[in-house]
This record gives structure tokens, C-alpha cells and sequence, in this order.
């Protein structure tokens, strides 16, 4: 209900445009970043929800994760005995005055979760297949703000970076259930353009942080190869981060059979690239188009199945609540 | 059926047809649209890809729908117009001038088999003509009869008029008088306005060339089987009060056979007369009938079934009144003594027409004399109706002029003739006389002679079955328009032809003018059938004209008073039978000239085309037709391209 709150003082003039999509994928993409928020009941949801890193803990500020990790802390563990080197503030006189041993309190850590969210911010995800649809970048921006929403609530730490030619310092850490509105108008912030690999943006963004964390990428993988997929998330594995690849993509890039026009053949221009290519609508070219892309997911999906790196497929078609929601649980990203 | 081409130099848009070929010839810039994913999707089958700048026309749907559509636009824009067409959708080229003659005549009376008058059906093809007004249009209606009326309407409201006015409009009958028509409708053409002639009629009226677009109904078709018999005249001979007056009627049997046809003469409710008269097909008979003294009216009628009851029976009226007294033509280029002896007769109404005047005989059809005043009728224009000729010209197989006698002496004179009844010719000086050279049957009456040469003075005969006296003599150059012999001799010739007392009988459809003394407020009409019409005397007029239809028999007429008391009464007789109107199977047809119309004088100006239904309008829809379907189907194909470029680019 805070969130609610702080939303409505940041944003004085917001519609509750939550649970609405926009008329026009123009709305959809300049809208206000309180469109993005959750509105009350979509809250009452998600309170259920909380993070699932399924990691070891990691030092850090005190959190509502528990901690496989032994330490000084207000909540007692268990009694090991001194070793030189130990914190002297930790021993436990009274232990001492009994068994006439030193002895250390250790105490389980509650420990904060790092939440990075790489936004893949190139041209192509500021595409739709329809008016009536949001772009990619826009359904990754809800996503976001969900997960964070859910991560903020628990005293997670998020930061926000987007991914694409144009270094991006990223947006945080931010800490703190209402800092979720300072994450909305950073997203909003996030301009598409330009083109770029996200499995290199993955490897710069790890490289760059001293701390690993839970690492949640959301891309429509253009032109991302099952090898490059698999070097990265090899790489990034070794470095200790648990990787999340949320795939946004529109109903018409799975299947643009229903694609028609008054030529008979005509152009595509990749937004990126600005290449163009010609192509036709005969059915036999539809086919290979599906079959081709078919068989590149299949071995993306391949790739991360074998890095234990969930690869959850979110069409813009979607919604948020429930759908997306459940996808996220089922991949277990999230647990209630 | 003719197509015209009102602007051939629309076919130029032609070139818009090469256009459009040409333009699906180039290969065009195929449309551009944003797609993230390009690598999955195959190239384009080679025979699809750029290739040269021109290729084949592609014969799709749309190319073929955009050839159509430009040619339908392009052809009407070379506006191509046909002749009226019943029920063609299209727009006539301009607005024309509707004239409509409509025979009245009597033959319309007939009647099919089936009962219906010639003079209904014939409406009602007017009715069928009028349906084709539009605005702007003019239309004149002529009725073509004795006494031709006419009818104006140049916008709706006047149309609805006409046409209410067509619908209680008895059938007038008569003889289509040529000249009074020709005039009426050739005065009655609307200047800007294109004239286009309709003629309604049962064959007994043509339009000569009007130079536009006319044409002619034909009704009354077929005719019906039972032919026709009309008693088409009546002659009475005797003088009144004299034992031997008698009525000679003329039979026309127009009937495919040879049949004896009784008939019968009434007075009252008693028959004086019956008999039959045999007569083979298309031929004229006699009925003689003695008339007895004292009889008022004698009705003889034909007792046959045909198509024109009308003009089964006539009616002879004997005895004068003020009213309905004797109609006399004279044709005289001068005025003159006879003329002056003419119009001192009591209740004689006289009516001058020049020599050179044509048709006379359809004048005179109602007149009970004829005068000829040194002049004669043409040979195909003799009147059916006694005549008086003074100093005639000659008349082939009647008389021919064989020189002059300066001064001839009277010589034999019949004193007992009826003419010459009271009449001294002694002391009389003709002068110059022609010497005419007779046939035998002529009967003199009186002769000269100069020496040894003799000559007649005054002879009867008959002439187109019709009785005749002739002067030889010239009154203007003999002193006996000076003596009171001449008036008398007048009267007497007049009484003897026109007579007995009877009273002429008018055609239906005549409009009988009659003089009315001071003081007549209101005049009372009654039909034969009981009907009865007041016609109101305009203050100090002294004549007043009776309306008079197709009905025939006795019209009764009484004049009123101020205080509506009857100061004078007569009658008017309107039998139906003519010579020509009568002859249902070979009716003689009156030729309409339309001399005004035909040299291009009146019409503001308007061409044949403007009687053409013009084409472009549907041309115009069917181009907008097409180029719909056209649009439609490019939508349909287009419409997902619209809505990926719609939504989704940077």
C-alpha cells in the first residue's frame, strides 16, 4: 500500500493505467511511467511473491534472505570455538565462565539479494507487429517493474541497466520498497535505438560488477547464436551469477503467416542493421521463415536448459498478471 | 439503333489506357517494411526478383478492374448518345420541346371490338409520351380537329394541368383543319427549346418533314371487321311548304362486301320512311326521303352494327330561327354586290375568305352555301356543300370558258324556275359576259344571245354531288346590282340551294359562334343527352361562341335575360358522318406541313442531337462502380501492410 502511495505523490496526475494497455503502440511507448506500476490489486498479488535466487548468500547489508553463511548477528546460530583471528567481541563470556573455554556466538545472517536487471535496449525491441500491441521494450519494461516491485519489497538490492551500443552505467542500487518508482521512470528513461549484442553486454555488465548476483536479462535475442549464448552463460556461471533470459517477442515474428500486401514482393528492413531484404508472402517462404526460427529457438532453448539458465518466452500478447506472472513461477524466478 | 458520339475528342482520354498499362509495366519500389528478424526469412524465388525496368503487363484483378474503369470514364467522356430508347436508362442531350398532335377527328370515335374508343387509346399513348417530361422540358399539346385547341406545360404543375385536363377531354371530332393546325403548331414552338413531334393518330393525320426527331402512334390498329356505313350528307331539295321537298342522304358503305342496309327516317317517334339500299365496298348511295309539311326535324338512320355508331344517322331540322340561320362562305377577292345580297339575307351569317385561300373545302364543311364569286373551286377542293358561283372560272367536265359576248340580250328565261320566282330581268344590261361551254346535264335556267351566238346567263347542276347555281354574268359590270331583281334573284338562288328551310348541320367539335340580341345574359347549352352547359354573355356582347362536342344530334339552345327569362331559342344539328372521317379503312390523310420547324426558324437553335438519349451518366456510374471494386479489392490485400507499418518502427 506504500508503493501505491508513493506512486500517487510521485505521480500526482496517474491514471490507473496498470491493469490498461494503451491505445497505440505510440501511447505505449512515451507513456508515463506510472502506467508501469502496479496498481492496488495487482499488489495485493503480489505479496506473495518474493525473489528466488537460489544462491548461496552473499556478505552484504542485512536482508530477508537466509544465509548459509555464519557471522556476528542480533540472531543466534550456534557456538564454535575461538580461533585466534575471531572477532574478540563475539566471544561468549558467559559460555566461558561455564565450560572455562572460549567459546564464539555465531549467529545465521539474514542476508539482502542483488536483482540486475539487463534491459536489451536496441532497435529492434522498439518494434510491434500490430498497433493494437505493445512493443517488446515496453512489455520488458513491465516485467521490470514487477520484479522489482517484488525484489524491493523484500529489501532486495535492484539495479537497472539497459543493454545496448551506448554504455549504460545502470540505475542503482536501489534498496527500499519505494524506490520502485525511481526504477519506473529509469525504465521509462531507457531509450530503444541502435544495435548490439546482448551476450556481449552480458559479459561487459558481469565483468564490470566486483559482485555477482542474480542476473535477470530480458531480449528478444536478435541475432543471438546458440554459441555465443553458450560462451556467455558459461562465463557468466563461472563468475557466480544466476542468470534468468526473459524472451520477449511478438505474435508476428512467430508466425507471420497472416502477413499480407498489395505487392507482390516487398522489403524488410531490419531496424538495426537498416539492411533490407526482399522477400514474398507465398506460403512455402512463410514456412521456411517458421521453421528457421523454429529450429533457432530450439537450440537457444538447448543451450540454456544445459547452463540451468531458465529461458522463459513472453509474448507481448501476454499480460503481466497473470500471465507473466506464472511463467515466472513456473521457471521459479519467483516463489510465493 | 445508332450510337452517336457527341464529343469524338474525348477519345484523346484513350491515352489514360496506355498510362495505366504502362504504369503496371515498371517495376515498382516494392514497399519497404521494419522487421526485427530477417535471417529466417528465404529470398525471393528468382523469377520474382528485381529484374529489368519493364516487364510484362501483370494481368491481375486489379490492372484489369483500373483498365475498365478508365475506359468507361473515357468513353463517356466522348459522350455517346442514342435515339430515344422506352426504358433505357440515360439522360436526353438537352431539353426539348415536346409537341403532341392528337387527332380529334372523328374517326377516333371508332370503337375496337372490345368497345374502346380510338380517342382512349390514343390518350393514353399521350399519357405514355408525357411520362417522358423532364425538367426543362416544354410540352404542347395539339388537339388536331375541326377545331383545333392547344395546351401548354413547362413545368410540373402546368404538366399536372395537362394531363387533368387530357383526362375529361371528350373526343372532339370534325375534319382536322390543315392550315389552322399547321399555324398552331408551328406559332406554338417554344423558342431554346429542340421541338420533338409525336403524332397520335389513326392514320387520318401526318406530320410532313419537321427536319427533328418525330414520330408518329399509330392507333386503331387493326381496325375493327365491322367496317363502317355513315350517312356523310344530306340534301334537301323543294322549296318549303311545296309538296315535293324531299332529303337526299348520302350512304358510304365502307365495308369489305356488298350488302343491302335498311334504314330508316324518324320524325318523332314515328318512322315516315323506310327502305334499304344496296352498296358494294367503299361505294356511295342515295336515300330519298319525302319529307311531309309541317315536320320539324327528320333523323335518318342506318340500322347496322359498326365501329362508328356516331355517324349511323342524321338529322335534318327544317325551319329557321335567328339563332342558327344560314352559315355562308363566299370566296371573293372584292367585295362586292354579291356579297351585299348576301348579307341582307335574313339571319344569313356570311364569311369572307380570299380565293387564294386553301381548303376550303374543310371551311365550308359546316356551311350551308358556298359562294364563288368570280372564282371556282379547285377540283380537289370542291365543297361538300351547295354553291353559288358567279362568273366562275372554268372546272374541268363541268364547264369550260369558250370567250365574251359584250353585251348579250336576254334571250330564253325559265320564270317558273324557283330562282328566278319574282325576278324581272327586263331592261337588265350585263355587259361584257364569258360564254361558257356547258356539259349536257346542266339544266339553264336563263339565256342570252349576241346575233347568233347564244349563250347561258344562269344554269344549275350538280357538282361533287352537291346542287349548284351559276351566274355567267358579272354583276359589278351589270346594272342589275342596281335593281331590286338582283337581291331577290340572290335570295331566291340561296333559298333554292340552302334550303327548303332546313338548316346545316356542323361537324362534331365545331364551334358554333352564334349572334345574340341586347339584353342575353346567359345562354343554356343542352347536349343531345340532357346535359346542359350556361355560358355567360359578357356585358354589350352580341355574339357568343357555344361550346359544341363529339356529341351528335340536336343541341337545344335557349337565350337569357337578365331576369332569366327566355328572349329566343334554336337548336344546333351535329351529325358525325363525313366523306373522309367516315372512311374508317382508307381515312384521307391530312398532312401537317412544319415548314417553321423544319427550316430551323424556331427551336433556339437545336440540333437533331439534342432529341438523342445521352450516355455518359451511365457510362459515369459504371466507371464509379468499378473503381470501388477496384478500391476494395487493393484494400482488402493491403490491409495487414497497413497495419504492420502502422505500429512497431523506431
Amino acid at each position: 500500500m506504500k508503493i501505491a502511495e508513493l506512486a500517487r505523490r510521485a505521480f500526482p496526475n496517474r491514471a490507473d493505467q496498470s491493469s490498461s494497455r494503451p491505445e497505440s503502440g505510440e501511447s505505449a511507448r512515451t507513456g508515463p511511467a506510472s502506467g508501469l506500476l502496479p496498481d492496488e490489486a495487482a499488489i495485493g498479488r503480489l505479496r506473495q511473491f518474493s525473489m528466488n535466487h537460489g544462491l548461496r548468500p552473499v556478505d552484504g547489508l542485512v536482508g530477508e534472505h537466509r544465509s548459509r553463511r555464519r557471522g556476528a548477528a542480533p540472531e543466534f546460530s550456534d557456538y564454535s570455538p575461538y580461533t585466534p583471528g575471531d572477532d574478540v567481541r563475539r566471544i561468549d563470556w558467559n559460555a566461558y565462565a561455564r565450560f572455562d573455554t572460549l567459546y564464539v556466538r555465531e549467529s545465521e545472517i539474514t542476508t539482502e539479494l542483488d536483482v540486475h536487471f539487463l534491459i536489451d535496449t536496441s532497435a529492434s525491441m522498439d518494434w510491434s507487429g500490430a498497433s493494437s500491441r505493445r512493443p517488446k521494450i515496453d512489455m520488458a519494461r513491465r516485467i521490470v517493474t514487477t520484479l522489482s516491485w517484488i525484489a524491493l519489497s523484500r529489501s532486495d538490492r535492484v539495479t537497472v541497466t539497459g543493454a545496448s551500443d551506448a554504455p549504460d552505467a545502470g540505475f542503482g542500487p536501489l534498496q527500499g520498497r519505494g524506490m520502485v518508482v525511481q526504477v519506473a521512470t529509469r525504465l521509462m528513461q531507457l531509450a530503444p535505438g541502435g544495435s548490439g549484442s546482448i551476450t556481449a553486454s552480458m559479459r561487459r555488465y558481469a565483468r564490470r560488477r566486483s559482485r555477482s548476483g542474480f542476473l535477470i536479462v530480458l531480449t528478444d535475442l536478435v541475432g543471438v547464436t546458440a554459441e555465443e549464448l553458450d560462451r556467455t552463460l558459461s562465463v557468466l556461471a563461472n563468475e557466480r551469477w544466476r542468470v534468468v533470459l526473459v524472451h520477449v517477442e511478438d505474435p508476428v515474428e512467430i508466425d507471420p503467416a497472416g502477413l499480407s500486401t498489395s505487392q507482390e514482393v516487398f522489403e524488410l528492413e531490419d531496424p538495426e542493421s537498416r539492411i533490407r531484404q526482399r522477400v514474398n508472402l507465398h506460403p512455402d517462404t512463410v514456412r521456411q521463415y517458421r521453421g528457421g526460427r523454429d529450429a533457432w529457438m530450439s537450440r537457444l532453448e538447448s543451450t540454456a536448459r544445459r547452463r540451468t539458465v531458465p529461458l522463459i518466452r513472453i509474448s507481448t500478447a501476454a499480460r503481466v498478471d497473470p500471465d507473466v506472472l506464472l511463467a515466472l513461477e513456473q521457471a521459479q524466478v519467483i516463489v510465493s | 439503333m445508332t450510337l452517336s458520339w457527341l464529343f469524338p475528342l474525348g477519345a484523346i482520354g484513350l491515352v489514360a489506357l496506355g498510362a495505366i498499362v504502362v504504369l503496371h509495366m515498371r517495376h515498382r519500389m516494392p514497399g519497404v517494411l521494419t522487421f526485427p528478424q530477417l535471417a529466417f526469412w528465404p529470398r525471393v524465388p528468382s523469377e520474382s526478383r528485381e529484374s529489368p525496368r519493364w516487364r510484362k503487363p501483370p494481368i491481375t484483378l486489379p490492372f484489369m478492374l483500373q483498365l475498365l474503369a478508365a475506359l468507361a470514364l473515357v468513353l463517356a467522356f466522348m459522350r455517346p448518345a442514342m435515339p430515344d430508347v422506352a426504358g433505357f436508362i440515360g439522360q436526353r442531350a438537352g431539353a426539348v420541346q415536346h409537341v403532341i398532335v392528337l387527332d380529334g377527328s372523328t374517326s377516333m370515335l371508332a370503337r375496337d371490338d372490345n368497345g374502346r374508343m380510338r380517342w382512349d387509346e390514343a390518350r393514353a399513348e399521350v399519357e405514355a409520351i408525357l411520362g417522358d417530361w423532364q425538367q426543362g422540358d416544354g410540352v404542347t399539346l395539339v388537339i388536331a380537329s375541326g377545331d383545333p385547341t392547344w395546351k401548354r406545360a413547362v413545368d410540373e404543375a402546368q404538366l399536372d394541368e395537362l394531363r387533368a385536363w387530357l383526362a375529361q377531354l371528350p373526343a372532339p371530332g370534325g375534319e382536322p383543319d390543315q392550315q389552322r393546325l399547321s399555324a398552331l403548331i408551328n406559332g406554338a414552338l417554344l423558342p431554346d427549346l429542340a421541338p420533338r413531334f409525336s403524332l397520335v393518330t389513326d392514320g387520318g393525320i401526318s406530320l410532313g418533314d419537321p427536319g427533328v426527331d418525330a414520330r408518329t402512334v399509330q392507333v386503331g390498329q387493326p381496325p375493327s371487321p365491322k367496317g363502317n356505313v355513315a350517312i356523310v350528307d344530306t340534301v334537301v331539295t323543294g322549296a318549303a311548304g311545296s309538296d315535293d321537298r324531299s332529303i337526299r342522304a348520302t350512304v358510304l358503305h365502307d365495308r369489305s362486301t356488298t350488302e343491302t342496309l335498311p334504314w330508316v327516317a324518324r320524325s318523332g317517334d314515328s318512322d315516315i320512311a323506310t327502305g334499304t339500299v344496296t352498296l358494294g365496298p367503299g361505294e356511295l348511295g342515295a336515300i330519298d326521303v319525302n319529307v311531309p309539311e309541317g315536320l320539324a326535324q327528320v333523323t335518318i338512320s342506318m340500322v347496322v352494327d359498326d365501329a362508328l355508331p356516331e355517324d349511323d344517322q342524321a338529322i335534318v331540322a327544317f325551319g329557321g330561327d335567328a339563332l342558327t340561320g344560314l352559315s355562308i362562305i363566299l370566296v371573293s377577292d372584292l367585295p362586292g354586290p354579291v356579297q351585299h345580297a348576301l348579307e341582307v339575307l335574313p339571319g344569313a351569317r356570311v364569311e369572307v375568305y380570299p380565293s387564294t385561300t386553301p381548303g376550303i373545302r374543310q371551311i365550308a364543311a359546316s356551311a350551308d352555301l358556298v359562294v364563288f364569286d368570280a372564282t371556282a373551286p379547285a377540283p380537289d377542293d370542291i365543297p361538300n356543300a351547295p354553291m353559288l358561283l358567279v362568273q366562275p372560272t372554268g372546272i374541268d367536265n363541268a364547264w369550260q370558258v369558250g370567250g365574251v359576248v359584250p353585251d348579250p340580250e336576254i334571250g330564253d328565261v325559265r320564270l317558273d324556275d324557283p330562282v328566278m320566282r319574282d325576278v324581272s330581268l327586263e331592261g337588265v344590261v350585263f355587259g361584257e359576259t364569258s360564254v361558257y361551254i356547258l356539259s349536257p346535264d346542266v339544266e339553264v335556267i336563263a339565256a342570252g344571245g349576241d346575233g347568233d351566238t347564244t349563250l347561258p346567263l344562269i344554269w344549275r347542276g350538280i357538282l361533287n354531288d352537291q346542287p349548284y347555281v351559276a351566274y355567267a354574268f358579272d354583276p359589278a359590270r351589270s346594272n342589275i346590282a342596281d335593281r331590286v331583281s338582283f337581291p331577290v334573284l340572290v335570295a331566291q338562288t340561296v333559298k333554292s340551294l340552302a334550303g327548303g328551310g332546313a338548316r346545316g348541320a356542323v361537324s362534331p367539335g365545331t364551334i358554333t359562334t352564334i349572334d345574340v340580341p341586347a339584353g342575353t345574359r346567359t345562354v343554356e347549352v343542352t347536349d343531345p343527352t340532357g346535359h346542359r352547359a350556361v355560358v355567360r354573355v359578357p356585358d354589350a356582347a352580341r355574339a357568343v361562341t357555344l361550346p359544341v362536342s363529339a356529341v351528335p344530334g340536336r343541341w337545344s339552345i335557349s337565350l337569357l335575360d337578365a331576369d332569366e327569362v327566355e328572349i329566343g331559342h334554336g337548336a344546333i344539328i351535329v351529325n358525325a358522318g363525313d366523306r373522309h372521317e367516315s372512311r374508317l379503312s382508307r381515312p384521307e390523310i391530312v398532312e401537317l406541313p412544319m415548314a417553321t420547324a423544319a427550316d430551323g426558324s424556331s427551336g433556339g437553335g437545336a440540333t437533331d442531337t439534342d432529341a438523342l438519349i445521352e450516355l455518359w451518366p451511365v457510362l459515369v456510374l459504371a466507371g464509379i462502380a468499378v473503381i470501388c471494386l477496384e478500391w476494395w479489392v487493393w484494400l482488402g490485400r493491403s490491409v495487414v501492410t497497413r497495419r504492420l507499418s502502422g505500429g512497431g518502427h523506431a
